[in-house]
């Protein structure tokens, strides 16, 4: 029979399997290891850097059977599907074993009986650290946040810092360079591994990492559209899976090496590294709390539920 | 069918449709919708409105229309005129001295803009009538404009050099310094050769006796000089705006757009008097025409762009390049078709996230200088933007300036790609033009 | 029968028009916002999360509200060059074919946006950002412009159509 090939997008830089990018190289991995199992009854297309569409609509290609898998910030999908807010909750989630813990708790049986019903599939659970990179002054408690021009990059972590006293504001994400550059950005907040990749170390003054303690933590997931997977055989569908929950351990592993990745990148471009504590963590969650928290709990439909159940998880 | 064959068919249909004189932009996206129909699936149809609507929902896209409001507002009041008139006292003892002006001001606008097409258009809208009107045939003037226009991406700050640097793992900071020397030279090869094709249009016209126009020398004192300073002032003034909110950290290099627009409009209002509705009109009559005709053709071409990436051409072409057993500079040679072959059709921003993942395993391999690639890479975006058949700053000059036949624009602009060529080799024997700043600037 | 046309007609291109000139309003009242966004967060250090996508709707709006504007001066650009090789009357049956294919391709798209835009309308869905407006009104003026773009090539086709027809018969 002739070969299925699946199509894998994602918005990261493309390396290979032994260099780049670790979201680029998990799915390379991915693929080399299911096409090698399968006996090459499935092949692999691989769309780094956005180069097959957009990042934002890739969750809608893949619930209409569009796109076969990509390698997602969920929160992405906020737009259409609100309760995925949760998975780019500042302050929700405190470490990588928490985050993994989700897959068998409560609310991650949750996130994937939503996502059963919106035909996505979760093949890989996925969590990122992120951390501050800012130019001018350190951004590293809720004070020091007063005032500064801070890009948050996603909703909730913008109401968040928005509550802390700063001047949100919204620049293009191919322009966060030149923004940091000439100073119309303070502060930019994404994942260790963006912070690298944007080359901010380039134009700003000081890291904030998350490598300690972070509210920053991301769920990007490898998913699959349930339309591919269900044209899949069972031996199929069953070596996916286990092929994906195997590559857990190295996403995490290298999500780790990247938040110590990004402090030597920054230092050795002689930039000065700050570390979040207890407790300028601790205050950063108060004030989630009391915005991002709240927003959701309110607007996003069971929101209430749906915290209990991810708070439950220690 | 092979992904090759369909790929020949794709281009071919391609030429066939572009050649049938249907507008660009509807023969680009019929083209897509029509492969898209025929090879994939059928819920990829099904999300081509979405497909379309996210494409163009990115706002450094976005300034053409702005940038396009700034050169018409103008353009097309007596500024335009007033400018060049007063920029025709200072340069014109020169031979060729309005042209060499006018890509001048290409590549100051490009210092302030990452776009091509907007650099064009901003520039294009009284650079063109005025050079007309001092004799300079249709082609030189469209010509100018065009390969002008095309600094705009390789002229810090730089969208596809931005693009570049991330996809490639290079500091952006360096590919920006590197793009200033080719940027200068490339200024100075298109300024010498407006001298010399103004000198033969001039000697042909003393010949044919016609074109009176582009002989007469205009001489003038330097208080008639100096009497257009006051004239110069709020242009100046709007440079000096914009080059502030870019560099001083009031505003991005989009957001400079909207600045520029608005301070172009206020100033024409102002200072021309310009705010009877008959004059609005033609401002934002032809604002629209413009900005809708190209951003109809970027939306689509993206459409096209989707297309031929979820079909696997480009990827399977630049794949089997990499495969070719060649040395360093035989692989730079295929390199740089491949990426003239890809630029007859698609933009810039697409050639570069799909095919650099490709061949950089290559050009590391082959110890070929990223930073040095980026630079020449850019030259070879900036040709795609003025060669046929997909060539947008061409269709923007088509636009500017309808009664100039679309064939003369691109004879004119002939030349300037032979020059972007001849750059190229330059760098590639000198690749200090390119490299001495970024090696010497800490 | 004709005269019914002829008013349509006039109808359809008169309302390009106007659309065509507030759309050039929109672009002019965009860079006022950009203006505005620049001024308050460097001077005031406001927030500024609304600008930018409020900018980036109506420009999209702006572009697809004036694509009937510019199709009505035929200001969609071609490559002519068949036009002087072939002779008059393959041009126009070449030129009367393209111009059906643009109608049937901007027919098509226009069709999806209007299903692109029932479905976030009937979803309510909205943008994921901390400003988070509505969608529909973005993607409703993508349907319109490109309904209104196949209107306009549609009273083209048909009034060329009456004009040849009248010069064959004198
Ligand atoms: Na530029
Ligand atoms: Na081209």
């Amino acid at each position: 029979a002739q070969a299925k090939v699946i199509k894998i997008s994602h918005q990261f830089p493309g390396g290979t399997i032994d260099e780049g990018d670790f979201r680029d190289r998990l799915v390379r991995k991915f693929a080399a290891e299911v096409e090698k199992k399968s006996g090459g009854a499935l092949k692999f297309e691989i769309y780094p850097a956005a180069s097959l569409m957009k990042a934002v609509p890739q969750y809608k290609a893949l619930s209409t059977g569009a796109l076969d898998m990509s390698l997602y910030p969920l929160a992405y999908a906020g737009g259409e599907f609100p309760a995925a807010n949760l998975t780019l909750m500042p302050g929700l989630i405190t470490s990588y074993e928490q985050g993994l813990r989700w897959k068998d708790a409560p609310i991650g049986k949750e996130l994937v009986r939503l996502l059963d019903e919106r035909n996505v599939k979760i093949v890989t659970w996925i969590w990122q650290a992120g951390g501050i990179a800012s130019k001018g002054k350190p951004l590293v408690t809720t004070d020091d946040a007063k005032g500064m021009k801070v890009r948050g990059g996603s909703r909730e972590v913008d109401l968040m810092t928005k509550a802390a006293g700063a001047a949100v504001t919204n620049v293009a994400s191919n322009e966060i360079y030149s923004a940091m550059q000439s100073g119309v950005l303070d502060a930019a907040v994404t994942s260790s591994t963006s912070l690298i990749s944007f080359r901010l170390h380039e134009t700003s003054d000081f890291l904030t990492a998350g490598r300690k303690h972070s509210f920053w933590f991301m769920f990007e997931p490898l998913l699959m559209s349930k339309k591919t997977f269900d044209a899949l055989t069972p031996a199929q569908q069953k070596l996916v899976m286990e092929v994906g929950a195997s590559l857990e351990k190295f996403g995490m592993d290298a999500a780790k090496a990247d938040d110590e990745r990004v402090v030597e990148v920054y230092t050795k471009a002689g930039r000065k590294v700050r570390d979040m504590d207890q407790v300028a963590f601790e205050k950063w969650r108060e004030v989630a709390k009391a915005s991002a928290w709240k927003d959701f709990e309110e607007k996003v439909k069971d929101g209430k539920a749906l915290f209990g159940m991810a708070v439950a998880v220690k | 069918m092979s992904t090759l064959q369909i790929g020949i068919l794709f281009g071919v249909a391609t030429f066939v449709a572009l050649f049938s004189g249907m507008p660009i932009a509807f023969a680009v996206g019929g083209v897509a919708l029509v492969f898209m129909l025929l090879y994939m699936p059928g819920e990829t149809v099904g999300l081509v409105a979405e497909t379309l609507y996210s494409e163009l929902d990115n706002f450094v896209l976005l300034t053409i229309p702005l940038f396009v409001l700034m050169g018409a507002a103008i353009g097309k009041s007596r500024a335009g005129g007033d400018l060049y008139s007063s920029l025709n006292r200072w340069m014109g003892r020169i031979p060729g001295g309005l042209g060499a002006a006018n890509v001048m001001a290409c590549s100051v606008f490009a210092a302030m803009c990452g776009s091509s097409p907007a650099t064009c258009s901003a520039i294009g809208s009284s650079g063109i009538p005025e050079m007309r009107k001092r004799g300079y045939s249709s082609g030189l003037a469209a010509g100018i404009i065009a390969a002008g226009g095309t600094l705009g991406i390789l002229i810090p700050p730089s969208l596809t050099l931005i693009l570049y640097g991330v996809v490639t793992e290079q500091s952006i900071g360096k590919l920006f310094m590197a793009g200033v020397g080719p940027g200068l030279l490339l200024t100075a090869l298109f300024i010498a050769w407006v001298v010399i094709q103004f000198r033969r249009e001039q000697a042909h016209a003393r010949v044919q006796s016609s074109n009176t126009e582009i002989l007469r020398v205009e001489s003038f004192t330097w208080r008639e000089k100096f009497e257009t300073i006051p004239r110069l002032a709020p242009f100046i003034a709007i440079i000096v705006i914009i080059m502030v909110a870019l560099y001083g950290g009031w505003a991005t290099p989009s957001e400079v757009a909207g600045i520029g627009a608005f301070a172009s409009l206020l100033m024409v209002m102002m200072i021309y008097g310009c705010w009877r509705w008959t004059e609005m009109k033609a401002i934002l009559g032809g604002t629209v025409r413009e900005s809708t005709m190209v951003m109809m053709i970027i939306a689509m071409s993206f459409l096209y762009t989707y297309v031929m990436s979820y079909l696997h051409i480009t990827q399977e072409v630049a794949t089997w390049m990499v495969g070719l057993p060649l040395g360093k500079w035989g692989f730079f040679v295929a390199a740089n078709i491949l990426l003239v072959v890809l630029g007859f059709f698609l933009p810039p921003v697409a050639i570069i996230l799909m095919v650099t993942p490709i061949i950089l395993p290559a050009l590391k391999a082959h110890g070929i200088d990223l930073v040095w690639f980026g630079v020449v890479m850019t030259i070879l975006m900036e040709m795609g933007l003025i060669h046929p058949p997909v060539g947008l700053n061409l269709f923007v000059i088509n636009s500017i300036a309808p009664d100039i036949k679309l064939s003369e624009i691109i004879w004119g602009t002939l030349p300037f790609i032979v020059l972007m060529v001849l750059a190229i080799v330059l760098l590639a024997f000198f690749p200090d033009i390119a490299m001495w700043l970024p090696n010497n600037v800490k | 029968m004709l005269a019914a046309w002829r008013q349509f007609s006039r109808a359809v291109t008169a309302i390009n028009t106007l659309t065509g000139y507030l759309s050039g309003v929109l672009i002019v009242i965009c860079s006022g916002v950009l203006v505005f966004e620049v001024v308050v967060r460097y001077w005031l250090n406001w927030p500024t999360d609304w600008e930018i996508e409020m900018s980036i709707m109506l420009l999209i709006v702006a572009t697809f509200m004036s694509a009937a504007f510019t199709q009505a001066s035929r200001g969609h650009v071609g490559i002519e060059v068949l036009d002087a090789l072939l002779s008059e009357r393959a041009n126009r049956w070449r030129n009367g074919l393209g111009d059906i294919l643009s109608m049937a391709f901007c027919i098509f798209i226009a069709w999806h946006a209007w299903k692109f835009f029932h479905e976030a309308w009937s979803e309510g869905k909205m943008s994921n950002t901390a400003w988070a407006p509505k969608l529909w009104p973005a993607y409703l003026f993508m349907a319109l412009g490109m309904t209104m773009l196949s209107l306009q090539m549609l009273v083209q086709l048909g009034d060329q159509h009456i004009h040849q027809h009248r010069e064959d018969e004198e």
